[in-house]
Formats: structure tokens, sequence, C-alpha cells
């Protein structure tokens, strides 16, 4: 049988007169951190309730390790909703511990991790007090405790850094990168491109319901990356027939921005400084960060609509 | 463990842990029967200090003979059977009378207080029966005293007057003609059977009783249940719970956990104050099958007034608004308390079969009717299908705002847009 975690076929949901989603397919693999992007408003949160089976899609078909959502199937995805809490009057090793009972563990079994998980975040000192006691941040570290508690198979994290210091913001993404290793899903939706960028493997970008982009985020960035490259070297380049334009004087003895023409490549520019017996000290392409990709493809797709 | 009983004894815990809840269990009881008791002792001690003041009397008619007078109220009282002072309110005890000789002797006993009350009977009081009396202003709260004061005057006059035309048992008729009184009641074979609770409260009570019980219980735990959706829906924890269960799954643990608390508190209630030794005694003569017809009726009103309290939980935009709108529910399901004495008089009546058969109002409407009498079977199985048909619909009903309610995090909960949810949902 096909264990796909996660796969989504044609998924539409109206509510009234606003397309929430329209036509809406992915699959989301084993062991990857999947990057669910796009604007507000644009469907995620949509989306993932109805993957949860919160909300039940008018049209398409949502398929969870190979079939369709059983009630069992809560207990192999945790949560964490953009729009969160915990019972802020009691006591946080409680609340930990009736979460990750709620999510099949054994009363033990959830006392065991909620002290394990507690050491990860360095929050072991707080299982006696109550939630309301701790800062905005550790609150947020313990909801993704809470989430990750039971080691769903996959876990979905809406906004997982909201709140977080840098330093704390590097413990969770160490969190993540290590519950992935370990084997499991993980599906971010998140504005945080710096976090998309460091952690996920392939990213779904969502606008206006529709899904936009889709697939590897390294082949996602080659196609929408500039035809340029940053060169420090010896030639000059107006007279490359490939350039389209130079930011600057050439070899002046810092590293130059050079476009390219549309249907040059990099590769064919390196070889022409090579063939000119150039002396090239540095030389790479410049990308397009995603931030940059995201904004450009979805003012494309508000066009469209 | 199941997840329902999961959620029922999180629920349970988190309830009765709470500084609120051990206030309103332990404190409020001691506190409202503190109250009870000291005013009971001070009434009580009124009463005792306005017994002891005397009531004179200026017989101007010369029928009075006081001493004939004592002599037949304590034969009436040495022999009247228990039957026939049965009443529900306890009787003060008896006022010494005085004889005065003339009015300003008496009156000037009333201003010096020496006396509570004048009583002068006319000179021609044979023929037109005048009377008149004289007191200081007691206010409302002397009504009782004055009543058995001019009893105990009526009782002295019928003695003076019936004494010299009557032999002695024919006096004691006279005087008390129905002090021993024998009560006999026909029972379910239509044999004749002594009556052993003569003011017929005994059974009544222990029914009403187990009502009365398991109507607290309802509203107590229907209270907590107000408290934890709305606490639920401000700590945004519920989108969290429909991750790990289905929404059914935490009506049910909600439902269930918070019945408990409320059961615990009418139970300690019991225990501490509200129910003294023999009324508890009373619940006992309850058949066992009123007493299963009233667990089940408790039932089904504890899951359709929780359920609605759910609704109102979740709907009202504050607390307070939700806290105004579960007054309306209450005051609904409380409805038949109105009509109690319409129900207990006509069991089976239109008023009480009409009652019987609206959801809202049936369990509370039956649950007086098996306190007050045999209701007919077919009501019974009526009531009790609609009840569980009722349940279902308000159970579902529950999930399907809970889960709206799940959706609707950060928007205004307007009428529009819960509308809006609740279909999508």
């Amino acid at each position: 049988m096909d264990e796909t975690p996660i796969r989504v076929d044609r998924v539409g949901k109206r509510f009234d007169k606003t397309v929430a989603l329209d036509d809406v397919s992915l699959e989301i693999h084993e062991g990857e951190v999947f990057g669910l992007l796009g604007p507000n408003g644009a469907g995620k949160t949509t989306l993932i309730r109805t993957i949860l089976d919160i909300i039940k899609p008018d049209s398409g078909r949502i398929e969870i390790f190979g079939r369709s959502f059983r009630p069992q199937d809560r207990d192999r995805i945790g949560y964490l909703p953009e729009e969160r809490g915990l019972y802020p009057r009691e006591e946080v090793g409680a609340v930990l511990e009736y979460l990750g009972c709620l999510n099949g563990l054994s009363q033990a079994t959830a006392r065991a991790e909620t002290a394990n998980w507690l050491a990860r975040f360095g929050l072991a000192d707080a299982a006696g007090k109550r939630v309301e006691q701790l800062s905005k941040g550790n609150q947020q570290k313990l909801q993704i405790a809470a989430t990750l508690l039971a080691r769903p198979a996959v876990a979905i994290l809406d906004e997982p850094l909201s709140g977080l210091d840098p330093m704390s913001a590097r413990t969770v993404n160490a969190v993540i990168r290590d519950y992935a290793a370990a084997g499991q899903t993980v599906v971010l939706s998140t504005h945080q491109m710096g976090l998309v960028e460091a952690l996920c493997t392939r990213v779904l970008l969502i606008a206006h319901g529709r899904a936009v982009l889709y697939g590897n985020l390294r082949d996602i960035k080659r196609q929408h990356s500039s035809h340029a490259v940053r060169v420090l070297s010896s030639a000059h380049y107006d007279a490359c027939p490939l350039v389209l334009r130079v930011d600057g004087p050439s070899s002046n003895g810092h590293p130059t921005n050079v476009h390219l023409r549309e249907d040059a490549t990099s590769d064919q520019f390196l070889a022409w400084l090579v063939a000119h017996d150039a002396s090239v000290e540095r030389f790479e392409r410049l990308s397009t960060p995603l931030e940059d990709i995201f904004v450009g493809v979805v003012e494309r797709a508000a066009v469209a609509v | 463990m199941n997840k329902v009983l999961l959620i029922a004894r999180w629920e349970f815990i988190t309830t009765v842990t709470r500084r609120a809840y051990i206030f309103a269990v332990i404190a409020m009881p001691l506190l409202y029967g503190g109250m009870v008791a000291l005013a009971g002792l001070a009434g009580r001690s009124a009463s005792t200090n306005a017994g002891r003041v005397p009531t004179a009397i200026v017989d101007q008619a010369h029928v009075l003979d006081l001493a004939a007078a004592r002599a037949e109220a304590s034969r009436r009282d040495r022999d009247a059977t228990p039957d026939s002072l049965a009443g529900f309110g306890a009787a003060l005890p008896p006022t010494p009378l005085v004889e005065y000789g003339d009015l300003e002797a008496a009156l000037a006993a009333l201003r010096a207080r020496t006396v509570a009350t004048v009583y002068v009977l006319a000179a021609d009081y044979v023929v037109t029966g005048d009377i008149s009396s004289y007191t200081r202003d007691a206010g409302m709260f002397s009504q009782q005293a004055d009543r058995q004061r001019q009893a105990q005057v009526a009782d002295a006059i019928r003695a003076g007057l019936l004494q010299p035309v009557l032999a002695c048992d024919a006096l004691a008729r006279v005087y008390a003609p129905a002090s021993r009184i024998k009560r006999l009641r026909l029972n379910a074979s239509g044999a004749p059977e002594p009556v052993t609770d003569p003011s017929g409260l005994g059974p009544f009570a222990g029914a009403l009783g187990v009502m009365l019980i398991l109507t607290m219980a309802i509203f107590f735990s229907a209270g907590f249940l107000v408290q934890a959706t709305i606490e639920d829906r401000q700590s945004r924890m519920i989108e969290i719970l429909f991750s790990s269960v289905d929404p059914l799954q935490l009506v049910l643990g909600k439902i269930v956990g918070l019945a408990g608390a409320g059961l615990l508190q009418v139970a300690i209630y019991i225990g501490l104050i509200i129910v003294p030794g023999a009324t508890l005694l009373a619940i006992f003569q309850v058949s066992l099958l009123k007493m299963a017809l009233s667990v089940v009726y408790f039932a089904i009103a504890y899951v359709l007034f929780a359920c609605l309290m759910m609704w109102t939980g979740m709907i009202g935009r504050t607390s307070q608004e939700s806290g105004q709108m579960s007054a309306l529910w209450m005051m609904a399901a409380a409805s038949p308390m109105f009509f109690i004495a319409s129900i207990g008089a006509a069991p089976n009546g239109w008023l009480s079969r009409t009652l019987s058969f609206v959801p809202l109002t049936s369990p509370v409407t039956m649950l007086i009717r098996i306190a007050s009498a045999d209701v007919p079977p077919a009501d019974i199985a009526i009531s009790i299908a609609i009840g569980v048909v009722a349940i279902y619909g308000a159970l579902q009903g529950a999930a399907r705002i809970f889960r709206a309610a799940a959706l609707m995090y950060g928007k205004r909960a307007t009428l529009p847009e819960i509308v809006r949810w609740l279909r999508v949902a």
C-alpha cells in the first residue's frame, strides 16, 4: 500500500462566494520538511484543516498514508495551529502529559516524553509551574513540545517561530531538523523565508486558493534566478556578446555583477572568460532570494485573477 | 484509556481543584448554613421570649374560668393522637393567660410591657360576641404569636361557656371534637391500612428531595460547562484538541467530567449542611423504580442542558454575554418549578403532560410528576423517547458548534458569522 503521508488531489473548497481552495494538488513525502507558503488569506489554513478533516472539501480527494482520513490518523498527525494556546492556569507538566495521552501515549510514556521535551527546550524546571507563569516565548516552546510529544509521523507547524528570540528560534530549527532526520515528516506553514530556505526541501506556494508554485526548492530557485553572475576577473565584460549589461566598471579590483542575455547561460559566460585567458578570481551565480521569488509569483498570480 | 474518559478525567480534576470550586463547595454552604442557623436561633429565641409574656384578659361579661380552661387544654393535649396534631409548622409554646379586673390596669401592664396583648370581652359579649384587642405595634413578624394568643383566648372562652352546661366527657368532645383522629388510606389493592406518615410529606419529600438534588446537580454542572467552554475558547485550545480528538469525543468527555464535578458538589452539600438526616432517610422511602426513573430523567436533562450550555459558551462574545444567555436556558428548564403546585395537584393533567413532551421542560416536569403520583407508562416512554432524540440532536449540534468555533478564531462572533461557519463545519 502507498504510504505517502499526505496526498492532496485536486481539492476545492468554497465559502459562499469566496474560493478558498481551487484545484490544489500536492504530495508530502516521508522524512521531508515541506514548506507551505502563501500570503495571508491565500488558503493555507483551509488546506491544513481539510487535511486534518476539520473541514470537508467540496471536491477532490485527500489521502493520509494512502487512504481517506480515519479517526486514528489523529494520533499520527501533530498540529500546531496559528491560533494556539495552552490552559494558562494548569501546570506545565500536567498539560503536556494530558495532550500526550490524547495523542495515544500511555500515562507513563507521556510523563517520560514530557520530561524529555522540557529538557530539550531548556524548561526542565518548569514542569511544576503554571503555564501562565512562563514567558510568551517559553509558552511557544511548550506548544511545539506538545505537538511533537507523541512523535507523530507528520507534524504540521503553523508559524512555529513566531514570538521566539533568536536563540530559541535556533533551538526550534534544530528540533525540526532532527525530527525530519529521524524519518518523520514536517509541514511548515510560514512567512519566514529564511526558515524555509534553511529547512525545506520542497514547497507549495498558494495564492488566491491556487497552487502557483510547487516542487523542489532548489529547482524553483534555479528556475527563478536572474541571469546574473558576480565576477572578479581581469576580463572586459562589455566585449562579451553574451552580456546584456554590467553594474559598474570592469576590472577595478572588486567583484562586479554581470547580467547575461536571456538565451545565455553562466556556463557559457565562464567558458568565454577562459577562452579569452582572463584570470578569474571569483565567479558565482547570483540567486534570487526566495522572498523575491515569492513576491513576484504572488503579484503575477494577482494580475492573472 | 478511552479519549472520552481522558477528557472527562481532565475536566473533572481541573474543575474540582480550582479555588472557586473549593470555595463554592465548602465555604458557601458553611457560610449560608451558619446564617440560617443563626437566623433560626434568633427566631426561636424571639418566639420563646414572646411566649413567656402573658396575655391579659378583661372579662366584663364574666364568662371565663381560667383554671377550668387550663384543665381542659391540658386534657386535650394529653389525650390527642399524633394524627390529629399533624401539621407543617412547629407551634409556639402557649402563653400564660392573666385576668385583669379593669381595662386601665391591663393597659398599664401593656404599656409597661408586662403583657403582650389585652383582650376585652364586652359586657354583652354573649349576645354580641364583641371582643376588643389591644397590642403594641410589633410588626408583621408577630402575626403567628398573635394568632396563637387569639386561639388560646377562644379556647378559654369556649371552656368557660360550656362548663356550666355540659358533663365532663361531653365538654371534652365539644371543646376539642377532632383531637383523636385515626387516619387510614387505601393501598394499591384497595384495602385500608394505617397512615404511617399523616402529613403525607415523607414519600413526597423523598421524591421531591431526589428531584431537587438532581436539579441542583444539573445547574451546578451546567455552570461549569459554560465556564469550561469559554476557557477553551479564550485559551485557544479548541483547534489543538481537534487535532487529537473528534469533536463529539470532546463534547462527551466534557459532559461526563463536569457532571461528576456537579454531582460531587451536590453530594458534599448533602453531607455537609443542606439535607438533615431525617430528609435523607425520607429519600430512601422512594421506590427503586421512581429512583431509577429520576436518574434517567436526570441524565436526559443534564446532557440536554449541558449541550445548550456549550452552545452558549461558544456563541457568546464575552463570558458575561454567555452567562446572560445561559440564564435564559436555566429559566426555560426550571420553568416547571413555577407550576409545581399545578403539576403536583394534577400530575397527569393536561399542563403536566404538555410540559412532559417538550424536550427542555420534560425532565424537570417528569421528576415532579414522578415525585407526586404514579405516571402512566406511555407518558414515561414518550417523554424518554423525545429526550433521547433531543439528546442526539443536541450532541450533534454541540459537536458542530465546537467545530465551527475552531474555524471562527480571529473573527467576530456576529450572528451571520456564526451561521456561516455552522454551515461550513
